[in-house]
């Protein structure tokens, strides 16, 4: 087992480098100058210039990379070309709400797609099977902000029930920030919810037609029995997959339904950032998340290791 | 010829002359194939025949007429700059149509291009899977925006963006279809004939992977439509005048409140475009393997999942 996970691990630091490359990249490719940005278009040639290596950017590539990657490892992303902090801090105090919403959303579509999935598993091609997929069939190909839209609109605006934008941090009080989150959170996660019940969905199915539930069944086993007792634990593995990677998209989801709600996160301060160009931003957003991710679906790997012998022993 | 065993049997067609047949066959009967096509034609005829007799250019700004309400003139009103949303909605299809194609062309010819290279020469496999491992770790759309980001915000770019993120997906299938494919027996007898490992390739084991790389790039076409419009939404895809699905939600995220025609005929439209293409992805894939189709959903591996952001 701690092979596995080692040979898990080299792979990652691999990927971790891949990574690193093309956000550092990014910069590169915009063909953005860091000096001119921070000196503004006023700047003469000499003053750049003189920016320009005093900030190291006469350097080879590969040198300005060391030196980049360096300062990742130290906590350093660089300075914001737009405001006078550093890409650390300004990150830090937008990454509140946005993961709010992802985790509020992540449990929205747990409860909704897990029930939902075991029940249209268990009566197959019924009514309420075929309800249940007609469902998730348009709840994946509607996108988080077209609903998110949607509920605005009626809970937000005509009913008023919510607050129609704004974000209040944890910190004030459970109630308020609940009901700040609450449809940004809400629209994510039904959306999201339409996959992981086509997932649960077919998973249930898959392990109810194995011979050990046959086992189960011959030998007078309830049906609550069966499948709460043995199968949805055999069941869950696809869904554990899915929760983890489900963050990512939970995440990115977020960034764009924030938007709509003014909520201060990441999505409005990637917003900002696209729109003045504000590169060493977009690339800390992206590194930071991206590591996440990696780093989630690692721990997943791991769990798998643990709880399945199965992939133990493949491995 | 064979030898008639049973010649009271009504006689059988060769399999080999029936394969083509029945995949058609399966796939034209397959009913999320005929939900697709109805949505689709529907579709067609509502965005591609109706426009030119109502006659509206998408383009042409009219103050005096600015978010009307939807009518018999304007049947979906108009816009901010009392453009005809009508049309603006109808070139918004035809350019999410003309994204999604562009990319889902592009990056199987690239991921069909690479998976072969690092399925069939070790050489090389290294370092093309070490790269789309890498570019699959980005959570897709932060990605593609960072992209668009860097290269400008133009229809080019996104669909330059969009190609770069959904391309590692396509080539790390269609490799691990030709490392299949390569250890069966019939690839081993062309070899001892003499066939030459580009014919092998091109001739014998491109043309088995063709059947996952449509599914795939049915997908692929859905997620693309998906990501322009989230792209777009954030101010971040395709740049106005031009229509696409996401700017003109993008125009209508600032005024829905008091003109929600701005943002429902878009977003239905989106909806039941992707909707659209998921069904045709599914026919496909439930045609070529019937029986394995509910499997292979939940064993489709992680790194497919990634791959795909049904929900921006």
């Amino acid at each position: 087992m701690l092979k596995a996970m080692f040979s898990r691990l080299g792979g990652l630091i691999v990927v971790l480098f891949i990574v690193s490359i093309v956000v550092f990249l990014l910069l590169y490719i915009s063909g953005g100058d860091a000096a001119l940005a921070l000196l503004g278009n006023t700047a003469t040639p000499e003053q750049v210039a003189a920016m320009r290596s005093s900030l190291g950017l006469d350097r080879p590539l590969m040198v300005q990379y060391g030196d980049w990657i360096l300062g990742v490892f130290h906590g350093d992303l660089g300075q914001s070309f737009y405001r006078r902090e550093s890409v650390v801090e300004v990150i830090f105090s937008r990454l509140e709400p946005t993961v709010s919403i992802a985790i509020v959303a992540q449990l929205v579509a747990l409860c909704i797609a897990v029930p939902l999935g075991i029940a249209s598993a268990r009566r197959v091609n019924s009514t309420l099977d075929g309800i249940v997929t007609t469902y998730t069939m348009i709840g994946m190909a509607t996108p988080g902000f077209v609903f998110a839209l949607l509920l605005a609109l009626v809970f937000a605006f005509q009913l008023q029930w919510f607050p129609l934008s704004g974000y209040s941090p944890l910190a004030d009080g459970v109630g308020t920030w609940l009901r700040f989150i609450a449809l940004p959170a809400i629209s994510l996660g039904v959306v999201h919810s339409a996959l992981l019940t086509r997932m649960t969905r077919s998973s249930m199915l898959d392990v109810l037609s194995q011979d050990f539930i046959r086992t189960a069944r011959s030998k007078g086993a309830s049906s609550l029995r069966i499948v709460y007792g043995h199968a949805l634990k055999n069941a869950a593995i696809p869904i554990v997959t899915l929760v983890g990677v489900g963050f990512a998209v939970l995440v990115t989801g977020a960034l764009v339904t924030e938007t709509i709600f003014n909520v201060p996160g990441l999505g409005k301060l990637m917003v900002e950032s696209i729109e003045r160009r504000d590169i060493p931003v977009i690339q800390g957003v992206v590194l930071l998340a991206t590591v996440t991710f990696i780093f989630i679906n690692f721990v997943v790997d791991v769990l798998y290791l643990i709880l399945d012998p199965r992939v133990r022993q493949s491995a | 010829m064979t030898l008639k065993l049973n010649p009271a049997s009504t006689p059988v067609e060769p399999r080999a002359q029936n394969r083509q047949l029945t995949f058609s066959y399966r796939f034209l009967r397959r009913p999320a194939f005929r939900v697709g096509a109805t949505l689709a034609v529907l579709l067609l005829v509502l965005a591609v025949v109706i426009p030119p007799i109502v006659g509206y250019d998408p383009y042409s700004v009219d103050p005096s007429v600015r978010l009307s309400p939807p009518s018999f003139t304007h049947l979906y009103g108009t816009d901010d700059f009392g453009r005809d949303l009508f049309s603006r909605t109808n070139g918004g299809f035809q350019v999410s149509l003309m994204i999604g194609a562009s990319v889902a062309i592009s990056s199987a010819i690239l991921g069909t291009l690479l998976g072969a290279l690092a399925g069939y020469y070790r050489a090389v496999d290294a370092i093309i899977m070490r790269i789309c491992d890498g570019l699959m770790a980005f959570p897709g759309i932060l990605l593609a925006m960072a992209l668009v980001a860097s290269l400008g915000s133009s229809l080019v770019n996104v669909i330059i963006a969009l190609v770069i993120v959904l391309t590692p997906g396509i080539a790390r299938l269609i490799r691990s279809r030709v490392l299949a494919i390569k250890e069966e027996l019939f690839i081993e007898a062309m070899r001892s004939q003499g066939a030459s490992s580009l014919r092998i390739l091109l001739r014998h084991i491109l043309p088995n992977t063709l059947n996952v790389l449509l599914v795939q790039v049915a997908y692929i076409f859905a997620d693309s439509i998906m990501v322009e419009a989230a792209l777009s939404f954030l101010g971040a895809g395709v740049a106005p005048p031009t229509p696409s699905l996401g700017n003109i939600l993008y125009d209508g995220k600032q005024v829905f409140l008091t003109s929600p025609w701005m943002v429902i005929f878009p977003s239905l439209m989106l909806i039941v475009m992707v909707m659209v293409v998921n069904f045709f992805g599914d026919a496909v894939r439930e045609a070529l393997d019937p029986k394995a189709s509910r499997r292979r959903w939940t064993q489709r591996s992680k790194s497919v999942w990634l791959g795909r952001f049904s929900n921006v």
